[in-house]
């Protein structure tokens, strides 16, 4: 798109690209770096741009003692749940926003979408004793469940970005056959518009799996802890601070999630680029 | 569709699952924060073991923990028995369900089993409602090793030669903080003040409770406490957990600590309990000679509540699973040497003080000695304490931050404690 | 999107039957119990609650609300440390969301560019958005450290400064931290965002500009910028909405300090419900928070049905 035949031109967009790619990438190298380090190297004036010697102690504690696998475990399971349910609705409510006319619509939908401007915290204040008359504090369906007040608003927005611009002939020509709307939704609608459920699903997941607000109050268990307390809760705090203990078992944390997304990156982008967001 | 469908079927997963541990479960639900801690999970499950009472131990940081124990008590979930630390009690004890164990096992029994001035820790108008698990006081730490290096040889007993000293240091150890004051969380911060604050003659309310903050002494403390930011004698962003790294390696010569500070020393230091020789209990220093030296009190209380395991036949009994357990915890003498071999928290009950483990360790006969009159933390006793202890410890911050004057701050404490008070 | 409303408005044929509509419309309003009824008791029913709520006294040394009027709003009106939130707030907002669209679209026509490893830097752009916030914080906890940290060492080397900063602990450097970290995480989504709307661009029209003369920057102002007018709506909107939810980054990297430095209004809520145990008077200041937002909420709700 740039034309770089200048010196100039080149050098402005070298410098550019590599300030903003120090900024992006050196942090997480730095997280690395450090998480290699045995503390006496760790806790010097002086940091070490490479580790001296590969430490792998820091990892091997961070597996051994605690909890970190269950909590990973936990929130995998949360989020991705949470996520999908999440997508599930969005996708409906989307639908049936895009392609039907019906009165109080546009009113029903300014309410979801509105929804994403109520403080999480407050919200909490009530959610905390509904779970509890239900049975649901502290357990995992209970997380799960509360998660889906982060992402519906924007989600159903996405989907009905989406399925508003898929051509109505479609639908029209499906209903000449005889095809039910459920028929039509599960069978042509949904299929076409994977990219943009996955992108709905993993911008869901994001929320829930960042987030230390709601599982910090609703989990008081070991076993139901997840990683973004469960972190917190171990290594940082005032009077603990173990940096090469956090580092590593951050990115012990961060691998599985980092690999899912390197594997769906295209369908993110893609999600995104069809239209869900527009 | 189908992604619905799996939904509903792990839905419904999840709640036969988690029923069905509603269903097994019998066992006393004890609240603590320990065991949030993973190395000291199998050393407390050792300790619940003894007691042969059936538990199920849920663990909280020590951060959420207030939080966890009221929403549980107000959402009327299980909770039987619960750690404190014992400046909460005031807050907490006004909580209803909390058992008066002057009740429970009789005021006699309780005096024969644990010294008056350890009980007094768990007392609240007249009612004991937390028995002590792990007792102590937050006091003035020397690394022995960094005062011999820097030529100093006897503690410091007033605050100049406190400072004085802290120059030596800063000398020997350009790269030290030689006084690892807290300066960040709301809570060391206003322990720390208070602590310097005694140490200058001043209080925060006076005997009759009434704000006595806006005083000479603590604009002296506030002035103190930023010549020490300002001389680079203390540092800013330092909590417990960095104080504690600091003085096992060497990089801070003194910090107030409870106890435990010795483990800690251990591990950082790297050298185990080689390292015990150079952690030094001493008395804070007060601003003139003849003055009294004030440790604070510290302590972790367990409380119990009216809930069915404390009962037997519908009554509340000694002879209840609660009962059974805290008694085990706090006043059998075996199992709180254990505690105290595992992880140097010093028992309560006269049986495991008289013990040579304890009466002999040259710590503890140190730590004992240095505690001069201890006192409670003043803010721990007021109603919404955590907005007290915000107040001191935003109005300290800002001295030190050098955005106000200590006169001002004083002033402030004083009419934003009143706001607070009406 | 005007083609699609065109076609639509050919196929609306008369012979539609009213049954068939019935059906319709009976089918729209099934699908939209799942979503509507998850906004009810999930979002809309809590908030009613702290609506009441805030006009009580509730906190934990009464087991019942009482009832006070408007006590708690006046307490908080009047309270100028709580005040001080609001615009705590706006400042982390609005900083937070410029700077991550200013380096979101940049990094997004960077990307844009065809280049020897674009494909890698790309894939590893996602990175900081993956990590979970509380290991962000730490990452950069760290390496804002004031003893141990690697921007101290860089800086000192650099000879920009003398001694270590401590960035946490004074009132700017945490605003900074704050601001710096959420804005890493957030490029990577902003990135895709631009990057989606850059793909619709009119090729033909820049090279028609390019042969009138137009350089590089001046194609940027004349012609992407323009086009990407209505992604900036939407990536604004979100940005700024996330940013004022934002909780777990501020607590986790200063919980709100040093002072009440970074005390945004999610901490303040967080802080009077879950520290002081002041329910009346955490849903108080969520209603106000709630209400100080609405215009911004109305305005954008309605540029982005404009599109439509």
């Amino acid at each position: 798109m740039f034309e770089l035949r200048s010196w100039q031109a080149k050098a402005g967009f070298m410098a550019l690209l590599l300030l903003i790619a120090f900024f992006l990438f050196f942090p997480v190298y730095w997280a690395l770096s450090s998480a290699f380090k045995g503390n006496g190297e760790l806790y010097q004036m002086d940091p070490t741009l490479f580790p001296n010697d590969f430490y792998l102690g820091h990892f091997m504690t961070a597996i051994s003692e605690g909890n970190l696998l269950l909590q990973l475990k936990n929130s995998l399971l949360t989020s991705t749940s949470s996520a999908l349910l999440n997508a599930a609705l969005a996708s409906l409510a989307g639908y049936s926003f895009a392609k039907f006319e019906y009165p109080a619509k546009k009113p029903l939908m300014l309410l979801i979408l509105s929804a994403q401007m109520f403080p999480f915290g407050v919200l909490l204040i009530s959610i905390y004793p509904m779970l509890q008359a239900v049975n649901l504090l502290d357990t995992k369906l209970g997380l799960t469940i509360s998660y889906i007040v982060f992402a519906l608003p924007v989600s159903t927005y996405m989907m009905y970005s989406y399925f508003k611009q898929l051509p109505n002939e479609l639908i029209e020509a499906a209903k000449v056959d005889g095809a039910s709307n459920l028929k039509i939704f599960y069978r042509i609608v949904m299929p076409i518009s994977f990219p943009a459920f996955i992108t709905v699903t993993l911008y869901a997941f994001m929320w829930s799996w960042n987030d230390l607000l709601y599982s910090m109050t609703l989990i008081t268990s070991e076993e139901n802890r997840t990683v973004g307390p469960g972190l917190l809760l171990r290594y940082i705090n005032e009077n603990n601070s173990d940096w090469g203990g956090a580092m590593a078992a951050s990115f012990l944390a961060a691998a599985p999630v980092v690999v899912v997304f390197a594997l769906l990156q295209k369908q993110f982008i893609g999600g995104v680029t069809s239209g869900a967001v527009k | 569709m189908k992604k619905i469908i799996k939904m509903t079927l792990l839905a419904s997963a999840l709640v036969a699952a988690t029923g069905s541990s509603f269903a097994a479960s019998k066992d006393i639900t004890f609240l603590n924060w320990v065991t949030a801690e993973p190395s000291n999970k199998p050393v407390i499950q050792g300790l619940i073991d003894k007691t042969e009472v059936p538990v199920n131990i849920l663990d909280s940081s020590w951060g959420d923990m207030q939080k966890n124990i009221y929403l549980r008590l107000r959402t009327k979930q299980a909770l039987d028995v619960s750690q404190l630390q014992a400046r909460w009690l005031p807050t907490l004890g006004k909580m209803p369900n909390l058992v008066d164990f002057n009740d429970l096992y009789g005021k006699e029994f309780l005096e024969k089993q644990i010294p008056a001035e350890v009980l007094e820790a768990g007392r609240l108008n007249g009612k004991q409602l937390g028995l002590p698990w792990n007792t102590g006081s937050i006091s003035l730490v020397a690394n022995k090793k960094m005062l011999d290096e820097s030529g100093i040889s006897e503690t410091p007993k007033t605050i100049n030669e406190f400072v004085s000293s802290l120059r030596k240091v800063k000398s020997q150890y350009p790269q030290s903080t030689p006084y690892a004051l807290m300066t960040k969380s709301n809570n060391l911060i206003s322990g720390d003040f208070q602590l310097w604050l005694w140490a200058h003659g001043g209080k925060i309310f006076d005997e009759n409770s009434k704000l006595a903050i806006n005083s000479e002494e603590t604009v002296e403390t506030l002035n103190f406490l930023k010549l020490l930011i300002d001389q680079k004698l203390a540092s800013l962003d330092t909590d417990r957990g960095a104080a504690r790294r600091l003085f096992g390696q060497e990089s801070a010569a003194y910090y107030f600590d409870a106890p435990v500070a010795r483990g800690f020393a251990r591990d950082f230091s790297g050298k185990g309990a080689e390292y015990d020789q150079y952690v030094l209990p001493m008395q804070t220093p007060v601003a003139k000679e003849g003055m009294t030296s004030h440790a604070m009190q510290w302590g972790h209380l367990l409380v119990m509540m009216k809930s069915d395991s404390a009962k037997i036949n519908g009554k509340l009994s000694k002879d209840s699973p609660s009962a059974k357990f805290i008694e085990g915890l706090t006043m059998n003498a075996d199992i709180q040497l254990d505690y105290f071999k595992k992880s140097g928290a010093i028992p309560g009950s006269l049986a495991a003080r008289s013990n040579e483990l304890i009466s002999k360790d040259t710590y503890i006969v140190n730590w004992n000695a240095s505690l001069g009159l201890p006192k409670r933390n003043e803010l721990s006793a007021v109603k919404n304490s955590a907005n007290y202890i915000a107040v001191v410890s935003e109005e300290v911050q800002s001295v030190i931050l050098g955005q106000k004057d200590a006169k001002e701050a004083a002033a402030d404490m004083e009419s934003r404690m009143k706001r607070l008070m009406k | 999107m005007d083609m699609v409303s065109i076609k639509d408005r050919g196929l609306k044929r008369p012979k539609t039957e009213r049954s068939l509509k019935a059906g319709d419309r009976r089918f729209a309003y099934l699908i939209l119990i799942p979503a509507m009824t998850a906004f009810m008791v999930m979002v809309f029913y809590p908030f009613v609650d702290a609506m009441s709520m805030s006009f009580f006294q509730f906190t934990i040394y009464d087991m019942e609300p009482i009832f006070i009027g408007f006590d708690n709003f006046v307490t908080v009106l009047t309270d100028p440390y709580v005040l001080a939130s609001w615009v705590t707030t706006a400042v982390f907002v609005v900083g937070t969301t410029l700077l991550t669209m200013t380096f979101g679209l940049a990094w997004a026509l960077l990307m844009y560019q065809d280049f020897h490893g674009r494909a890698v830097f790309r894939t590893m752009t996602l990175l900081p958005w993956i990590l979970p916030s509380t290991v962000s914080a730490f990452v950069w906890a760290w390496m804002l450290n004031g003893k141990y940290g690697v921007v101290n060492a860089m800086l000192l080397s650099a000879g920009i400064v003398d001694e270590n900063i401590q960035f946490l602990s004074n009132d700017v450097g945490a605003m900074v931290a704050i601001i710096l970290t959420r804005t890493w995480i957030s490029i990577p989504l902003f990135m895709s965002f631009f990057l989606a709307g850059l793909q619709g661009m009119d090729f033909q029209q820049i090279e028609a500009a390019r042969l009138d003369g137009a350089g590089n920057l001046t194609i940027v102002r004349r012609l992407i910028l323009p086009h990407l007018k209505p992604v900036f709506l939407v990536t604004g909107a979100l940005g700024m909405i996330g940013n004022l939810q934002q909780f777990d980054i501020i607590y986790a990297l200063t919980g709100g300090g040093p002072i009440r430095a970074t005390t945004v209004l999610s901490i303040e809520v967080f802080k009077q419900a879950f520290e002081n145990w002041d329910l009346g008077m955490a849903s108080t200041i969520g209603v106000l928070w709630v209400f100080t937002l609405m215009p911004l909420v109305v305005f954008y709700l309605r540029s982005l049905f404009k599109e439509d």
